[in-house]
């Protein structure tokens, strides 16, 4: 079956931060989390669903265990618990091809060189951590900080360290990447295409429905109650 | 045929918007890692994250040096944090990243020390802003679903615990001052590496 | 297809882009439709301003004064509008973790085609047929960071390819590749030029091209110093080449003489026995490996990429601790971290080892300065030719200049033993001579060296002895490594 598009994921999400706002009852929380469960299903991300479940309850967990002395550490946890069926359904625009998102994007009259950063966004996170990954490998590799707590006396520099390559590695993948996009016809003024499904279609008509109907039965529900 | 040619002071080129782009994925990153700090004290987490990123935000501001990088910064900042559900980060931030860019307005105010800082804590001032409206909203939620387990005179004790406008305080005052020592010290970095280097 | 007529081309002076090259000057060159160019010379001889001038990013991107007529397919391609640019040539740049956009194989391919508002239908039809022309079909699911280096650049050629472009540019494609990957990628292009794709390359590896190449234009200090043809270029003698800085395969004979006495003499080894280690996601690595390396001596790692080189260095540096087996410096076992503090490893890209402001301090970065150490580091400066550079910023320093930097560090650093991983990747053959000559430096200072190389040239200038790694592929891809042969040069 056809997954929905970004479009759908984007109202999907606008009606879980409304609904979020909405709901006060805890029961209503585990069904928002629970639809959000369906909602990743749906996308063919179920092999996600599972940290994020074990997340939420760890999170209501440490809330509800933490002595009453750390008032505000408790309720960090328990709005950290709240929010999860945002974060849930924010990963499946996070997990949907970057191709189609662009398009989506362009169509909703969105200029293309924000477009193109919107894309270097979502790609570049792996590789930035590649990059400090490399850099904290090289700082090893020269025995600058021999020991695991000889960056801890000397943070000042171990700052240093990794600030400087840093941006020297930064400001060199902008320039290059940059040349690359305009060689690859990223200036040009047609609109876009996507190989993949961005049209507004039924399946998407559907999962939305879905999501309405449990929406309203989740608020209803609490005021019934 | 000559073709020479001068960059224009406030069009943005595609690098422009790469260069962005890629710093704002190491300070997003940073910035993801940083509530680790939470073990120290939650107050001090915007404090951290604006002293570390400042050094960046410096170099990228220098580098690009054109209107609107504090906005898109703040911009993509909150679009970001929609991508984890917490939809009012965009319109908190959006606001102060508009205050900041009046701060900077004016012939090269992106490369003015002084000014970067006052509009970098700024922006800072409104992410720890950002962290403290989830606590406020969800508070009488937690404590309504409190109040149904414990007696009258245990919550009135309880509330002390909760009480958030002094906290709000402190935590952003430590984002400010975070904010500024980091943007001294990233321009000392700036001078020091970037510059020297002739990188920007 | 390309006509440069008489073109000079001058950086403007505030470009900011670290050891850039300074224009070229007079150039005349015409590239037939069809044909496979290869562009050499030293580095910074301006083979990358060529390329720049060929594909329009100079003066566009690359501000600068430009005189004379650059054309390619009839048009000038700094005046065609970016669609026009894209449906004319394909572009595959050097490094290809800052030339992909998207995370999988097939968005990548599908990328520029998106770019121009191709039908979807017609996108996914050529990215499959591309795909099947250039062997990457089996990846196209696939993440693109998860690839070998081999992998990518055969992608970063496919995405380049997938508007079946008149034209590609390649800027050395096979600097990062080992032999069995570069012979692949040579196969492909001779299928592109079969389909009457125009190539021009611009390599430092050059031997490798003859079975696609038409000519050699090699390039010196901004202007076309020499053209020969396939098999005028394939009967040069070295010293046709050297004055250019070119590589050639005789180089290998050029120092036999004085390594054969060291590796006798030596008395203490760095020594690994049995030594497993294994990554636990892919569960590749290395297991039951036994190397000796003599104190004093230069030993050359080499086999096919994933054979395991980097994670036995790893290892030996104490970056990774071994699962079994053990590390011995002379009589006494060395831990992890004990091998970090005696061990120094010079990454392939410089870049992530350069942190201080000024060269002078990045060579006694870490340490207290005293009389002694000022001493040593003056000492480094003048055998590695740096003293001119004492002052510079490292990260405004040229590719080899950098290198230079880091091998003077390791020279003064502590460490008992150095590793250098592929060293001449990227250098043209002044540069492959120079760094065979600083490795035997290093070794003569008492260092164990080892030197993880594709580059034959540097390997048979350089080392005492060879070993090659050979992975034995398993059914659950494990790969061992009793294939280790040990030999003596």
């Amino acid at each position: 079956m056809r997954k929905p598009g970004p479009k759908t994921h984007l109202s999907v999400l606008l009606l879980a931060t409304i609904l979020t706002i909405l709901i006060k009852e805890e029961w209503q929380v585990h069904m928002m989390v629970a639809l959000s469960v369906v909602y990743l299903v749906l996308n063919h991300l179920s092999r996600k669903v599972m940290p994020f479940i074990l997340v939420y309850v760890m999170s209501l967990v440490i809330a509800y265990i933490m002595p009453q002395m750390l008032g505000t550490m408790k309720l960090v946890f328990y709005s950290f618990a709240r929010m999860m069926p945002l974060v849930m359904i924010g990963a499946t625009l996070m997990y949907s091809p970057p191709g189609s998102l662009m398009c989506v994007l362009e169509r909703m009259a969105v200029p293309r060189p924000i477009t193109v950063m919107i894309c270097v966004l979502l790609r570049f996170f792996p590789v930035v951590i590649m990059e400090m990954q490399a850099i904290r490998d090289g700082i090893r590799a020269r025995g600058i900080f021999p020991h695991w707590y000889s960056a801890l006396l000397h943070p000042a520099m171990a700052y240093e360290c990794y600030f400087m390559p840093l941006v020297v590695r930064c400001l060199k993948l902008s320039a290059e990447l940059a040349s690359s996009a305009e060689l690859r016809g990223i200036e040009s003024k047609c609109s876009r295409t996507s190989i993949y499904p961005y049209h507004f279609k039924s399946v998407d008509a559907v999962a939305l429905l879905i999501y309405i109907i449990a929406g309203t039965a989740i608020y209803g529900g609490g005021i019934i109650r | 045929m000559e073709a020479a040619v001068s960059p224009l002071q406030n069009r943005w080129t595609l690098r422009d918007f790469i260069t962005l782009a890629i710093f704002n994925v190491v300070m997003l990153i940073i910035m993801t890692i940083c509530p680790i700090f939470t073990f120290a004290s939650y107050l001090v987490v915007g404090g951290i994250t604006a002293l570390l990123n400042a050094p960046l935000y410096v170099v990228m501001s220098n580098k690009i040096n054109k209107r609107g990088v504090l906005f898109f910064t703040s911009v993509i900042t909150g679009l970001y944090f929609i991508a984890y559900g917490y939809a009012y980060f965009l319109l908190v931030l959006a606001c102060m990243g508009i205050v900041g860019e009046l701060v900077l307005w004016g012939k090269d105010g992106y490369k003015n020390p002084v000014r970067n800082a006052i509009a970098y804590a700024l922006f800072y001032v409104g992410y720890s802003l950002c962290a403290i409206v989830p606590l406020i909203f969800f508070r009488d939620a937690y404590i309504a679903t409190l109040s149904k387990s414990y007696s009258k005179a245990a919550m009135d004790k309880m509330l002390y615990y909760y009480s958030t406008p002094s906290m709000a305080i402190t935590m952003l005052a430590i984002s400010a001052a975070g904010g500024l020592l980091g943007c001294l010290i990233g321009n000392v970095l700036f001078k020091k590496h970037v510059k020297k280097a002739k990188l920007a | 297809m390309i006509e440069l007529r008489d073109v000079t081309f001058h950086y403007a002076s505030d470009d900011g882009e670290p050891g850039s090259e300074s224009g070229v000057k007079q150039i005349n060159l015409s590239v037939k439709a069809g044909q496979c160019v290869v562009l050499c010379g030293r580095s910074g001889s301006g083979k990358s301003t060529m390329m720049r001038l060929v594909n329009g990013l100079a003066p566009g991107f690359y501000p600068g004064t430009l005189s004379g007529t650059v054309s390619v397919g009839g048009k000038s391609p700094a005046e065609l509008l970016p669609q026009e640019r894209t449906m004319l040539m394909g572009v595959v740049f050097q490094d290809p973790r800052s030339q992909f956009f998207m995370e999988k194989v097939r968005d990548e391919l599908a990328f520029s085609a998106e770019n121009i508002g191709m039908d979807p239908g017609e996108i996914i039809e050529r990215v499959e047929s591309v795909a099947k022309q250039l062997g990457v079909d089996h990846l196209l699911d696939r993440s693109l960071h998860k690839l070998s280096s081999g992998q990518k650049q055969r992608v970063a050629i496919a995405a380049a390819s997938v508007l079946n472009p008149p034209l590609l540019l390649l800027d050395e494609p096979t600097a990062n590749l080992d032999q069995s990957s570069t012979r692949n990628l040579i196969e492909i292009l001779g299928r592109l030029k079969d389909n009457g794709t125009t190539l021009l390359i611009c390599e430092h590896r050059l031997n490798p091209f003859l079975p696609v190449a038409d000519s050699f234009v090699c390039m010196n200090q901004g202007q076309i110093a020499r053209r020969w043809s396939r098999d005028e270029f394939a009967e040069l003698p070295m010293e046709a080449v050297r004055p250019y800085g070119l590589r050639h395969p005789d180089m290998i004979r050029m120092g036999e003489q004085e390594h054969r006495e060291t590796v006798r003499t030596a008395e203490m080894a760095l020594e690994a026995r049995e030594l497993s280690y294994s990554y636990r996601k892919k569960g590749d690595g290395i297991s039951n490996l036994n190397v000796t390396l003599p104190k004093g001596t230069v030993t050359a790692l080499t086999g096919e990429n994933g054979s395991g080189k980097t994670t036995l260095c790893k290892v030996l540096c104490g970056l990774l601790r071994e699962r079994s087996g053990a590390v011995f410096y002379g009589s006494a076992r060395y831990s992890a971290s004990k091998r970090r503090s005696a061990s120094y490893l010079v990454m392939q890209d410089a870049d992530y080892q350069l942190y201080s402001d000024s060269v002078g301090n990045e060579i006694v970065m870490g340490r207290a300065l005293d009389e002694n150490l000022r001493k040593r580091a003056y000492e480094a400066m003048a055998a590695f030719g740096i003293e001119g550079l004492r002052d510079r910023h490292p990260a405004s320093l040229s590719g080899g200049e950098k290198q230079r930097v880091t091998m003077a560090a390791a020279y003064c650093s502590d460490a008992e033993w150095i590793i250098l991983d592929e060293p001449t990747s990227g250098l043209d053959g002044d540069g492959v001579l120079k760094v065979a000559a600083w490795v035997k430096q290093l070794a003569r200072a008492g260092k164990t060296v080892v030197i993880i190389t594709h580059d034959k040239i540097l390997s048979g200038l350089a080392s005492d002895q060879v070993v090659e790694l050979k992975a034995a592929h398993d059914e659950e891809t494990i790969f061992t490594e009793q294939g280790v042969r040990t030999v003596e040069t």
